[in-house]
């Protein structure tokens, strides 16, 4: 059942073209787990993003994971401009959201990732499981297409 | 950069090499298809993976048996915590035997590094990382749990009952 | 001048010395509850024990006077042994809650279990249940569960303040302290109960449950609530101040300060105080500017100055001398202003003394004030003539030096009638009231633990005071305010 609806949603989102194309910024051990959530056992492929795009110009998503520095910033600047409009920002991992794990290491210059670019989504963690990172990825095609999305109109049916 | 590639015979062969692959694609399939509980892929939010109980996720503050919070504010969790995401106000309680209860119990989840250091430094096991995994949120909600959230959320069913209790140390002459 | 070797060094010490004094001298701890510098020696808890050669028993290091030639040893295996012993009977009834008492971490209970105990206990028996959090007076509260009995604050309320307002209570086991009927501990010595007190028995209503103390740090400074200049530390953290506590002077304070004293952090916590520039401004029907850049008020202060011939200065006690010093070499020395007024507060009770420490005068550089002002030949007027001299509408523009910590001025809203008939009052300042809104300047200034000085108390002692905080990032003090203002009035440095 629970497969059924699973591949049913895939289905209808690569006929829709509803998956987005993430540009992948990650550094550290939250890398293994976005490594993990695109791999089989989890594959967030079934719930709507795509591989990894080869240009920033592709991606319509930007996940930062890992600590950030002046240069890093710089850096994360330039690729979120050039993302495909409307862009969106999932931030990944104490690290970039608070610094807190370098900050408390006599690091100072470590800046938070909301504070240089609009982050859509906040997942915590260090590292957050794979599991948080799916459910960021069902909250980010919620806050894309509001509604029951069509594997809860599949499951209610079948129910 | 410019690389001038040349035609090889081995090129040629390229055929065979579609074959073999299309062949162990094709393989995985049709063993997916004819073996699906032994398929490696978890289908997230219908199918979960089942956790150790000793994970160690989203923060629980017990509670005692009459209901009201178990911690008796003595900033031990707050020292120990290499992060220094957990804040807390005390104040006085109108008992003398509880004296110390706290107003204001904070975590900013956005700075916890989820080490257990916190569960570890406390005396009367009010704090326990619970079974939750790290939840995701989107822009505009709350990112500093509040005792609100972190004793009474739904997934704890009124509270999780603390294995301390002050009574029974005091019957038995502690 | 008998000699003392305690643990092979050598040492004379005056007759009659006790051999606890005499380790201390050596810097050798011993470890003690009941014993106090400033105290009279009690012997009640027997934690001092020290084994003296030639003696075949152990003997108490705070009762003992040193003789010829005693060879004294204070670290071998019997001595360390017997210590663990009375530090166990000290525990027995001892209800160790220590994650929810103030004293954790400045505990000498826990500071001798990790140097001596480390035992499990052997005792079988219930403990002895007492009263817990018992309000003793005002400012005190006693937790009888904790206390060890060690008779320190009953001493100290016999012997220092003659009060007699504590007493131990009840034989054996039940023995608790408490105070008598209808008498309770609310004289203005009370908190140093609590800094005595070796455990967590007696905490303080004020700082209890505010902060662990391990969160703290300390500073030396001095006391800015009198004219005795107490030597105290202050404890403090990012949030802000939290307790002040003495420090052991025995020219000046001894071990004690009063508990008014104690109240006199408050006013430099951030919620207290002015920390931007405020402007009155006319032409928005009197409503008030913030956060103007002070080096920008202060040019503008300095234009008002220079055009202005109806110059007045009013200066309170309350800043250091190196302040006066930049302050009148600015209005004395170089714009050669004649209008000096010192205000002066509780006139009545200025002279009185309680006759341990506080006194009337509640400002702590009284003396500096009058020495700076005799160096610069400054003949300046009292609040009368001032006063006098506004109703004769002689000023147009007033600076004023205005006390930092208000509470010591009863008379500050009464007398602030007078500043608003002026014009123009430039109020330097680092607290924040609601009448002030109507002079025309209030500059931020920082307070007596941001600043570094020099005090000069009713004995002409001068103290040194170090800056050590940092609590409003716009404050100035009197010597950048004096520099800002000769720098825009275009006088020579």
């Amino acid at each position: 059942m629970s497969y059924l609806t699973s591949r049913f949603e895939t289905l209808v989102m690569g006929l829709e073209k509803k998956l987005h194309v993430p540009w992948v910024l990650s550094e550290g051990c939250c890398s293994i787990e976005i490594q993990n959530a695109q791999l089989a056992t989890y594959d967030w492929q079934r719930l709507g993003m795509d591989d990894c795009a080869v240009e920033p110009s592709e991606a319509q998503v930007l996940i930062i994971a890992g600590w950030i520095n002046s240069t890093r910033a710089d850096e994360i600047k330039e690729i979120y401009s050039k993302l495909q409009k409307p862009a969106l920002v999932m931030a990944v991992g104490a690290c970039s959201l608070s610094g807190s794990p370098y900050k408390l290491g006599q690091t100072k210059n470590i800046i938070c990732a909301q504070d240089i670019v609009p982050v859509d989504i906040f997942i915590p963690g260090c590292p957050p499981r794979p599991e948080a990172l799916l459910s960021a990825v069902l909250e980010l095609q919620r806050k894309l297409s509001p509604g029951p999305s069509s594997r809860e109109v599949l499951s209610a049916a079948l129910k | 950069m410019s690389v001038v590639k040349r035609p090889s015979q081995k090129a040629k062969w390229y055929i065979p090499g579609i074959l073999t692959g299309l062949k162990i694609t094709m393989k995985h399939m049709l063993f997916n298809l004819t073996h699906r509980k032994e398929m490696m892929t978890i289908n997230y939010p219908e199918e979960k993976y089942q956790y150790s109980d000793r994970f160690k996720g989203n923060h629980i503050l017990t509670v005692k048996k009459d209901g009201s919070l178990r911690c008796t504010a003595c900033m031990l969790c707050a020292t120990y915590c290499p992060a220094e995401c957990i804040s807390i106000i005390a104040a006085e309680h109108d008992d003398p035997a509880v004296e110390k209860f706290p107003i204001s119990y904070e975590i900013d989840i956005l700075r916890c590094v989820f080490c257990g250091f916190c569960e570890e430094a406390c005396p009367v096991d009010a704090i326990r990382m619970g079974p939750e995994h790290q939840t995701a949120a989107i822009a505009g909600e709350r990112f500093i749990y509040d005792i609100t959230q972190l004793a009474y959320r739904p997934e704890n069913k009124g509270g999780v009952l603390s294995k301390v209790d002050d009574e029974e140390r005091h019957r038995r002459g502690l | 001048m008998p000699k003392v070797t305690i643990n092979g060094k050598s040492i004379d010490v005056e007759a009659g010395t006790s051999v606890i004094k005499a380790a201390q001298l050596l810097d050798i701890p011993i470890a003690h509850y009941c014993w106090h510098e400033g105290l009279s020696v009690a012997g009640a808890c027997r934690m001092c024990l020290i084994e003296v050669e030639k003696n075949p028993k152990l003997q108490i290091a705070c009762n003992l006077p040193v003789t010829e030639g005693m060879i004294v040893h204070t670290d071998n295996e019997k001595v360390r042994d017997a210590v663990k012993w009375s530090l166990d009977f000290h525990l027995i009834n001892h209800p160790l809650d220590c994650p929810i008492c103030d004293q954790a971490g400045e505990c000498k209970l826990q500071d001798y279990y990790m140097n001596y105990g480390l035992y499990n206990p052997e005792m079988a028996e219930r403990k002895q249940k007492k009263n817990k959090a018992v309000s003793l007076g005002d400012r005190v509260v006693l937790d009888q569960e904790r206390c060890i009995l060690c008779s320190r604050c009953v001493r100290f309320t016999n012997e220092v303040t003659k009060t007699y307002e504590l007493g131990i209570f009840n034989r054996g086991d039940r023995s608790v302290l408490s105070t008598f009927e209808n008498r309770p501990l609310n004289n203005n010595y009370s908190l140093n109960t609590v800094d005595i007190c070796p455990v967590g028995a007696l905490t303080s209503k004020d700082f209890r449950f505010k902060q662990r103390v391990w969160f703290l740090k300390d500073f030396d400074s001095v006391c800015n609530g009198c004219s005795t200049g107490c030597n105290v530390k202050i404890s403090y953290n990012n949030n802000g101040v939290f307790r002040v506590r003495p420090r052991v002077n025995k020219e000046i304070n001894g071990f004690w300060m009063c508990d008014e004293g104690r109240d006199v952090y408050k006013f430099v916590n951030r919620e207290y105080r002015l920390d931007q520039v405020v402007e009155r401004r006319d032409d928005f029907a009197g409503a008030s500017v913030k956060g103007k850049p002070v080096a920008l008020a202060l040019q503008e202060i300095g234009h008002k100055i220079k055009d202005s011939q109806k110059l007045a200065v009013v200066v309170t006690a309350q800043y250091t001398v190196e302040e006066y010093e930049a302050f009148f070499e600015l209005f004395s020395g170089k714009l050669k202003s004649t209008k000096f007024y010192v205000w002066v507060n509780n006139e009545e009770t200025f002279e009185s003394f309680d006759g341990l420490l506080l006194r009337g005068d509640k400002n702590p550089n009284t003396n500096g004030l009058i020495k700076t002002m005799k160096k610069f030949g400054i003949k300046a007027g009292l609040w009368k003539d001032f006063e006098a001299a506004v109703v004769k509408n002689e000023f147009q523009l007033a600076v004023v030096a205005a006390p930092e910590n208000q509470n010591v001025y009863p008379e500050l809203n009464s007398r602030l009638a007078t500043f608003e008939k002026l014009e123009d009052v430039v109020w330097l300042s680092s607290c924040v009231n609601d009448r002030f809104k109507n002079f025309r300047w209030q500059i931020p200034m920082k307070s007596y633990v941001e600043k570094s000085g020099t005090f000069i108390n009713f004995k002409g002692v001068e103290q040194k005071i170090k800056a050590s905080v940092k609590i409003i990032p716009d404050a100035i003090d009197l010597i950048q305010l004096s520099a800002g203002l000769s720098e825009s009035i275009g006088v020579a440095r």
